[in-house]
């Protein structure tokens, strides 16, 4: 059993709280100096290279295309090449 | 009149006021949490409605929380906006505003129903939610519980995630660290993350549930290796311990006096089988969970003979989404074995060795990712246990000594915003404390503790 006063106890609780975190601070202080996002593998999201119910990547608020008629680009969540013509379970349309 | 009281009454009459001019902006929602605001993902996306995870938010989950859109320009450290770049600081906030009633308060102390028919600010949280670093992320919840007008420590899930993909190999697998057994899953079967997803916190409950199912909550640390083969098969083990020393961090606030105190680790395991088909639309796993606890009935004195709880799970999930309609079911059966050395040796239990069973259901339908309803069934059965079950007295008794409830949970859900639900949930007692009638020896019926709830619930 702990015996050691309720104040003594608290304090300890808070020290390893803010200490926790400074760790988080200090790692996202880090991670942000890195401009590389964590993106997702294509299998993860299920991408595929055709169309899903009229959706398409090259419609979609996360596609870069390489080009204005370019048939492929990037995407912000997706790793790798991205058909226009795409989908992936993480489709959102452009507002 | 307490402080506290009246700060909570204040809080309350603010936070309505809140939701009225939430609720009459015409404006599309900007406002939404974390997880959101460092993807760029619509909440519906993770979610077939917040908190029930989708195949997205499952892989998000398995990645550690870590998935972050890539946007040019300066982060800042702190955001609302969805679009932009995300903040450095993953921060979120929820408020649950609700209101209860209660069938019958008649022949009971007016302090076992504490807010009967009042609205009351229920909860709000604060949470730190999202990436720390390149393969760690969090999800931390801090909570004020506006009835004890008390804060403290709520789940926490530290990870680290990486992913092997080689030609024919896909395995995403990470570790976790976290305070409650089953809420590092990412399932919507298992108890911290299973159907009601919220409940008046004044309402009678029955008194008997295995301890899995929140019974360690808040009070232990556990810490273990997770994986997902192929995308099909999801294995996890952990080892829980007591949550104190250099892990008090992870009970922070809660009641020394009630928590539980473990004697050694608790092994903690789950195996799920899962399938996504017709590209993505249609999900189903099948699956089983357990922990093999022994713990010391007197929190205060840790020390001599232990009980031992041995608690083992099946369940099972079907999901069908598309933008218009979503629907889900979900199944979840617990079979505990007691062993209650100690207890029964001091008298705190009437036999030696005991069994509970729960068995949980509910099916979901969502119209529009704005309109949903839910209906549940939930039943718990056991052996008779007089020191374990029976207060002995109104309201809480069990005049059998039977553990045994049962009912089902109507759940009608509107989404005017993405961040906001507002929910009516009727809970109906057909057994409640071993008996449908005269369940507690003076007088009190199953029905008398149906419960009717509303709930306005946001998120930031």
């Amino acid at each position: 059993m702990d015996e050691k006063p309720p104040h003594t106890i608290r304090r300890r609780i808070l020290a390893r709280g803010l200490g926790l975190t400074g760790a988080c601070v200090l790692g996202i202080a880090i991670d942000a100096r890195s401009i590389a996002a964590a993106k997702s593998p294509k299998a993860a999201l299920l991408y595929q290279d055709h169309p899903r119910d009229g959706h398409r990547c090259g419609d979609c608020k996360f596609f870069n295309a390489a080009g204005n008629d370019a048939p492929t680009g990037t995407c912000a969540l997706v790793d790798g090449t991205i058909d226009r013509n795409g989908w992936c379970m993480a489709f959102a349309p452009k507002t | 009149m307490s402080l506290g009281f009246v700060l909570s009454e204040t809080v309350t009459r603010i936070a309505l006021t809140a939701v009225a001019a939430l609720l009459l902006a015409a404006a599309p929602a900007h406002a939404v949490p974390s997880f959101a605001r460092q993807t760029g993902l619509e909440c519906v996306s993770c979610h077939l409605s917040w908190p029930e995870l989708t195949s997205v938010g499952r892989e998000f989950k398995l990645g550690g929380y870590t998935l972050m859109k890539e946007v040019s320009g300066e982060r800042p450290w702190v955001s609302l906006r969805t679009e932009g770049p995300p903040p450095k600081l993953p921060l979120a906030a929820m408020l649950q505003l609700s209101l209860t009633h209660t069938e019958s308060t008649a022949g009971t102390d007016a302090s076992d129903f504490p807010r009967n028919n009042a609205g009351t600010l229920q909860q709000l949280s604060l949470f730190y939610a999202g990436r720390i670093a390149e393969h760690f992320g969090a999800f931390a919840q801090w909570s004020y519980d506006g009835i004890a007008h008390h804060s403290s420590i709520d789940n926490i899930d530290v990870r680290f995630a990486n992913r092997y993909m080689a030609a024919n190999a896909d395995i995403a697998y990470g570790l976790t660290l976290n305070n409650n057994p089953t809420v590092s899953d990412i399932y919507n079967t298992t108890p911290a993350w299973g159907f009601p997803f919220a409940a008046s916190s004044v309402a009678p409950a029955p008194n008997a549930a295995t301890l899995i199912d929140g019974g360690l909550g808040q009070q232990v640390v556990g810490f273990g290796p997770y994986a997902m083969f192929y995308r099909t098969l999801y294995a996890e083990v952990a080892g829980y311990r007591t949550a104190d020393g250099a892990f008090s961090i992870f009970r922070a606030g809660t009641d020394k006096s009630t928590d539980a105190v473990l004697d050694g680790v608790a092994p903690y395991w789950r195996l799920a089988l899962q399938h996504v088909w017709e590209e993505g639309a249609h999900s189903a796993m099948i699956g089983t969970y357990g922990i093999d606890v022994r713990k010391f009935p007197d929190s205060l004195d840790p020390t001599g003979p232990t009980d031992r709880y041995l608690d083992t799970a099946l369940d099972a999930q079907y999901q069908y989404i598309t933008d218009r309609h979503r629907f889900s079911a979900q199944l979840n059966w617990i079979r505990e074995k007691q062993s209650l050395d100690a207890s029964f040796g001091s008298g705190a239990a009437s036999n030696p060795s005991d069994v509970l069973k729960t068995f949980r259901g509910k099916v979901t339908y969502y119209y529009d990712r704005r309109y949903g309803a839910t209906l549940a069934y939930f039943r718990t059965t056991g052996n008779s246990d007089d020191a374990l079950y029976n207060t002995g007295i109104p309201l809480t008794g069990s005049a059998s000594g039977s553990p045994n409830n049962s009912g089902y949970i109507v759940e009608l859900n509107w989404l005017p915003r993405r961040d906001i639900r507002l929910a009516a949930q009727y809970t109906a007692y057909t057994t409640f404390n071993g008996s449908s009638t005269n369940y507690d020896g003076f007088g009190r019926n199953a029905r008398d503790n149906n419960t009717f709830y509303l709930l306005a619930w946001l998120m930031f």
